[in-house]
């Protein structure tokens, strides 16, 4: 399995390079002029003054040039300076991280757990009520677009019920309390750094704030999982090994999780761990909607800036992260089933 | 902001997103009142209160901010919060409460002021000169104390950085007779370029011109310590230069804390490093020590900014009575930028914020929540109670200094192609590069704006009609100067005359752009294009949504025909207006192409006009400027904005200045119920 893993790793470096080089391929798409919007937010003064901002960041240089000028500053440990994050890139994704890996963790367990439990649920229940009620579930969960869900709930559970916050990470005086000088924040989660502050009420503040972006995206999310892991159990109930179980007199419980499921989870195990490598990589629109500040909100607002340079830095750490994600999977999957071997 | 603005707001999401909004609003709208309301407010009105039918009362959720604390949730993040850098509401919203100036704007008055870190001041007769007495005993945040060379060091900075597309052009043209200091270095450096050559850049010019251009703003700006006084040199009497003084860009920094996190060291060894620096290359682009009330305790990014109260704050006497003094009553002040309208408003419903930012096309979601209403830009101004229960108290209807116009351009550029023109020619499907050049056109395109229904119906009567570039209040202004006014018959009539009598046999197409998420510029739009079609079918506007990439692209080589443009003025009198409009390198006009006749005339009347000290003379070459405008069609001048500003019935104390941007968070409070 090593030769394997240092394999997929020897590859990184070529898929970040063809990803970054796809990157400013699509940049050197545009106008050295509308590049330069990205520094230049209204009418310019003088007629000299977009060409100065061209020539000051060296927009009319060959692509190529551009493209090295980049390298060389990574190859420094440099990934440049976010001009709408208004910090180096290194620092947005040091800071912004937190909040997303908080997010896509907390969101996780739902997402999994529900997900797979109704699935079994209606691949056991095939054809009843039961089933037919979730595959509707299912459909409507994969169909409504997620902005609406998170605004829904934001109305209904904030706005005219009351029980929750409508957005952000902790409420205004706590956020206060954890942006002074004695927090300590090791993980630069709150619902981690509560504790390790000993603070049960921001602890208590961050799952409130919490509970509605994890619910919007759990709802999407469990959709997918619960047709995967449907289908999956499906195929799995009706192979001959668990029909010679029951026939056995194996009890159905124990038909279902120890016979059927070990080799329905497969698939089940792919697409979760590619879920939460997709919610890694920053859930721009939960993100957007909550006012929550992680990667993909800031990747979004970069991109429709034309911030080639956090875009680049951006997309740099996004592909580390599904490499990698993808790697751990491929390695989880082994993991479950023997019969894979990594070769 | 302080610029042509093209670009709109923040795009507005989906329109589903707002079908939410208003069905949740319409929800609580149906809650039956609660026993006893419904009726007038129980309390009898205070003197010059208005009562009106209150409509059903709600259940709101009750405020969760401390009284100690506003939470403020706009759409605006700023680009720095070096005061000298930055040229937006961002980041002077902010730096006017963590920095003081020599003097202050008394309270909402734009043409009087108080002392500040000036205790007096006094004018030269000849007006080329201001002479500002330091106050003793005033501390910057980091401990150092107020000195007069504190105050010539900040100017110098300044207007020695003169960061491109910045503010300092504000300060270098009275104080320097320059709107950049390269090309005061250029003029220390003897005969400039050949016309059509490129301005030489600081870099290509002489060290002895660039250290001369350090040594003349060394010498405009002058400070005593012994005496304690400051004073400022101007290259021309400059009437509104207190203002600019004023103005958050004229924050009083400290020399030695300056230099010793690495900024400019006063000299004129090497000040070319400090010049024209990146947002992040600035000493304050993110961090603080001023004087003023607050403190800055922290900045996420694009998220945030948090303020802190400053127990140590120097003023102890009002000024202005009633006046706050003493350390500031609200401790904490968090202003979030939250762009997504849906989420600002579920705040303000669940009481998460004190103040949230409603765009227009919003405001009929809001209004369920309004307690009372004041028709003005405090508390003082009558007040209507709308609801028992509302929770919000909304100002509206106080003039602000912002404005919008369409502006034509006369000599459209074709560089690289137009498709905005169309075949470029008078075939029916274009317009040649010049049409606009054409009095006739430009008249016709007036009298076919319906100015009245862009302010009822896209303003939603937020707004009054302009009568030419200088908006109501100013000199040069008149209630009853002429004004082309809409009349469709005129339009057909005016392009009937127009280019020899063609038009109305061929007919024209153009494409006006607008900045996507610009809804009141694509209604302008609209209203335009339907008056023209009205006038003769032929006659065809067609609008397109951009990007600002794309659009800015498009601006910068001169290919828009026309273009919608807004203006939220720098400071307080008719030339600022002036020069924008009708200068040949005024914001908005320096891209129109004027004919050299009209170019001459206009900039002549824009440069004695500023320079005037005889009021009743200055007023009379506005008022001409005014005219000449008019007469000359130059631009659709639509309306000057009003604004409305909503607040939690907590908060009290607020006001709005109309120069200065954002919240005088030192003077709310939010009294105990």
């Amino acid at each position: 399995m090593l030769p394997y893993i240092a394999r997929r790793l020897a590859l990184l470096p070529a898929i970040l390079f063809g990803v970054t080089a796809l990157v400013f391929a699509l940049a050197g798409q545009l106008s050295p002029g509308q590049r330069a919007a990205l520094y230049v937010s209204d009418l310019p003064r003088s007629p000299d003054a977009v060409q100065r901002i061209i020539d000051r960041y060296g927009l009319e240089d060959p692509l190529p040039a551009q493209y090295a000028r980049w390298l060389g500053q990574l190859a420094r440990g440099n990934l440049g300076f976010s001009t709408t994050g208004k910090e180096p890139v290194a620092r947005v994704i040091a800071r912004l991280l937190p909040a997303t890996l908080e997010l896509a963790l907390w969101a996780c367990l739902p997402i999994v757990w529900v997900g797979v439990r109704l699935g079994i649920l209606a691949a056991v229940r095939h054809g009843g009520r039961v089933d037919q009620a979730l595959r509707v579930c299912s459909t409507v969960g994969t169909s409504v677009p997620l902005y609406l869900v998170g605004l829904a709930a934001i109305m209904l559970f904030a706005a005219r019920l009351d029980w929750l916050p409508a957005g952000d990470r902790l409420s205004p005086a706590l956020q206060i309390a954890a942006d002074g000088p004695d927090w300590r924040a090791p993980t630069g989660m709150h619902t981690v750094d509560a504790l390790v502050n000993g603070r049960g009420d921001v602890w208590l503040d961050a799952v409130r704030h919490l509970v509605l972006p994890v619910l919007s995206l759990a709802v999407v999310s469990w959709a997918y999982l619960l047709r995967v892991t449907r289908s999956s159990m499906l195929e799995a109930l009706g192979q001959d090994y668990v029909r010679t179980a029951l026939a056995k007199g194996v009890p159905r419980h124990a038909a279902i999780h120890a016979h059927a499921w070990p080799n329905a989870r497969l698939p089940v195990a792919a697409l979760t761990g590619l879920t939460l490598v997709g919610l890694l990589g920053g859930v721009a629109i939960v993100e957007t909607v909550f006012n929550w500040p992680g990667l993909g909100n800031r990747f979004v607002q970069a991109a429709v800036s034309l911030d080639v340079v956090t875009t680049l830095g951006l997309t740099l750490f996004g592909a580390v992260t599904v490499v990698l994600g993808n790697l751990v999977v491929d390695v989880a999957s082994a993991w479950l089933d023997p019969r894979i071997r990594l070769s | 902001m302080r610029r042509s603005r093209l670009q709109g707001p923040t795009p507005r999401r989906h329109a589903v997103v707002t079908l939410i909004l208003l069905a949740a609003a319409a929800c609580r709208g149906a809650e039956p009142a609660p026993a006893g309301e419904g009726s007038p407010a129980s309390a009898p009105a205070p003197a010059g209160q208005i009562e009106a039918s209150p409509g059903a009362a709600q259940a709101w959720p009750a405020s969760k901010v401390p009284g100690d604390t506003v939470v403020a949730a706009i759409a605006l993040d700023p680009a720095s919060l070096d005061p000298f850098w930055t040229y937006e509401i961002g980041g002077l919203s902010i730096d006017r409460m963590l920095y003081d100036r020599l003097v202050d704007f008394e309270r909402e008055k734009p043409d009087a002021f108080v002392p500040a870190l000036a205790t007096e001041w006094s004018t030269a007769a000849d007006g080329l000169s201001l002479t500002f007495t330091i106050r003793d005993g005033v501390t910057f945040h980091a401990g150092g104390t107020l000195e007069p060379h504190d105050v010539a060091y900040t100017y110098r900075r300044g207007l020695l950085q003169d960061r491109s597309g910045g503010p300092m052009w504000l300060y270098l043209k009275p104080i320097l007779g320059v709107t950049s200091i390269t090309e005061l270095a250029a003029s220390h450096a003897g005969p400039t370029p050949a016309a059509g050559g490129d301005p030489p850049a600081l870099g290509d010019l002489p060290a002895a011109a660039r250290q001369a251009a350090c040594q003349a703003v060394q010498a405009a700006v002058t400070a005593d310590d012994a005496a304690g006084t400051v004073t400022i040199r101007l290259a021309a009497p400059t009437p509104w230069f207190l203002q600019l003084v004023a103005m958050p860009y004229a924050s009083i920094v400290d020399q030695e804390w300056m230099v010793e996190q690495g900024d400019w060291d006063g000299t004129c060894t090497d000040w070319t490093r400090w010049h024209d620096p990146a947002a992040e290359e600035t000493v304050l682009f993110d961090r603080a020590n001023g004087t003023g009330p607050y403190t800055l305790a922290g900045w996420k990014k694009n998220e945030s900014i948090t303020l802190e109260g400053w127990d140590g704050y120097w003023r102890t006497e009002p000024a202005w009575e009633g006046g706050p003094s003493g350390p500031p009553r609200i401790e904490h002040v968090v202003v979030q930028n939250i762009e997504e309208w849906g989420t600002r408003f579920a705040k303000l419903q669940s009481g998460e914020v004190d103040h949230v930012y409603v765009p227009l096309p919003e405001i009929d979601q809001v209004e369920p929540l309004v307690h009372a209403e004041h028709a003005g830009g405090d508390a003082s101004a009558p007040r209507t109670v709308v609801r028992d229960d509302g929770i919000l108290t909304l100002f509206k209807g106080y003039p602000t200094a912002t404005a919008n116009a369409i502006t034509f351009n006369f000599a459209i550029g074709t560089t690289g192609g137009n498709d905005f023109i169309g075949s470029g020619r008078l075939d029916g499907d274009g317009i040649p590069p010049d049409f606009f050049g054409d009095l006739d056109v430009r008249r016709a395109f007036v009298q076919c704006f319906d100015i009245d229904a862009f302010i009822r119906d896209v303003m939603r009567g937020d707004a009054v009609q302009m009568r030419g570039p200088i908006i109501a209040g100013l000199q040069g202004y008149r209630d009853d100067s002429p004004i082309i006014a809409f009349d469709i018959d005129a339009c057909g009539a005016s392009l009937a005359k127009a280019w020899g009598g063609k038009l109305p046999a061929t007919g024209f197409r153009l494409v006006a752009p607008y900045a996507e998420g610009w809804t009141e510029a694509e209604a302008a739009l609209d209203i335009l294009a339907d008056g023209l079609s009205r006038a003769n079918p032929g006659y065809k506007l067609e609008k397109v949504q951009m990007p600002w990439p794309t659009l800015l692209d498009n601006i910068n080589n001169r290919r828009l025909p026309l273009a919608m443009t807004g203006w939220f003025e720098d400071y307080h009198d008719a030339s600022n207006w002036a020069y924008t409009y009708l200068h040949s390198v005024g914001a908005n006009s320096g891209s129109q192409g004027f004919p050299p006749e009209l170019a001459a005339r206009l900039d002549t009347l824009v440069d004695q006009a500023a320079t005037e000290l005889d009021p009743a003379r200055r007023d009379a070459l506005y008022a001409e400027l005014q005219q000449a405008a008019i007469d000359n069609a130059t631009a659709i001048f639509m309306n000057q904005a009003l604004g409305r500003s909503y607040w939690r019935r907590e908060v009290e104390g607020w006001y709005i200045h109309p120069l200065t941007p954002g919240t005088d968070f030192y003077s709310l409070s939010k009294p105990a119920p």
